[in-house]
């Protein structure tokens, strides 16, 4: 049952680019207050490149914030992303 | 085997590991069994998505029940604060291994020790009794460690009232405390 939801995700991301598109763009906002808007478009991968997106943000995060309000932060922009996609 | 068959694996290997446990654990912070499947399945989602993604996560057990217990949360549209703990969770607690009085005399004072203890106390409570680290519990909960401490130095000292209140053999107030986080289960005393 819970591959079936996994299954049905993968196909609509797969289909649907906007999916990984609002992702990238969430992690880009949270990023942007404590990094800026340049080291953002250096830090994030390219997008079609999405599979290291979230440990790339997480860690940048961690070294200005540590490790607890990095991922607190992560968890909400994906909280936000994950409402839309 | 590819990425994807790969995170699909460690994510049936996870559901199979603690589905059981979270949905317990959810329908005790929502009372609705479709609820709480609802939201369970939709934690083992995330945590795909997230590693989809590339997320680390270090600890996926405390991550589960993390993610779990704040989308409940935001379903219920309430926070958690204004939780109260259900007495009539405590009545029916159906025990086949004893008789009716002690029966009455356990959800006596399994009421006794609910309706002492605060929200947070309560879900402290319940996650140790799961297995859980304070530190873990203080990342689910998004509190200190230190009011992890105080909060289940608090809970048992109103335990110890309750037991002193009921007049109760600890033996007693142990399997009533495991009745109100686990009403489904067959406790012995012993």
């Amino acid at each position: 049952m819970i591959l079936d939801r996994v299954h049905k995700w993968d196909a609509r991301r797969a289909m649907d680019g906007s999916v990984d598109e609002e992702v990238r763009r969430h992690i880009a906002l949270a990023l942007e207050p404590v990094l800026g808007p340049g080291a953002v478009g250096r830090i994030l991968p390219p997008p079609g490149e999405a599979s290291s997106l979230l440990s790339n943000a997480e860690r940048a995060l961690t070294l200005f914030l540590g490790a607890k309000a990095a991922a607190a932060l992560v968890s909400r922009a994906m909280d936000q992303a994950t409402v839309r996609i | 085997m590819d990425d994807k068959a790969h995170l699909e694996a460690e994510v049936v290997a996870l559901y199979q590991e603690h589905a059981s446990e979270l949905t317990r654990y959810a329908v005790g912070l929502a009372h609705s069994d479709d609820l709480a499947a609802d939201a369970v399945q939709e934690t083992f989602l995330r945590y795909f998505v997230e590693r989809s993604y590339g997320r680390v996560i270090e600890n996926p057990r405390a991550w589960l029940y993390q993610v779990l217990r704040h989308y409940l949360f935001e379903r219920m549209n309430s926070p958690s604060s204004t939780r109260e703990v259900g007495r009539d969770d405590l009545s029916d607690m159906s025990d086949p291994g004893h008789g009716p009085e002690d029966l009455v005399r356990r959800s006596e004072i399994a009421r006794e020790i609910a309706a002492s203890l605060s929200n947070r106390e309560r879900e402290c409570l319940e996650l140790r009794s799961e297995g859980f680290s304070y530190g873990e519990i203080a990342d689910i909960l998004g509190i200190r460690i230190g009011t992890v401490g105080a909060l289940l130095a608090r809970a048992h000292q109103k335990v110890r009232s309750a037991a002193i209140r009921t007049d109760a053999r600890d033996d007693l107030i142990a399997v009533a405390v495991r009745h109100l986080f686990h009403p489904g289960e067959p406790c012995r005393s012993e």
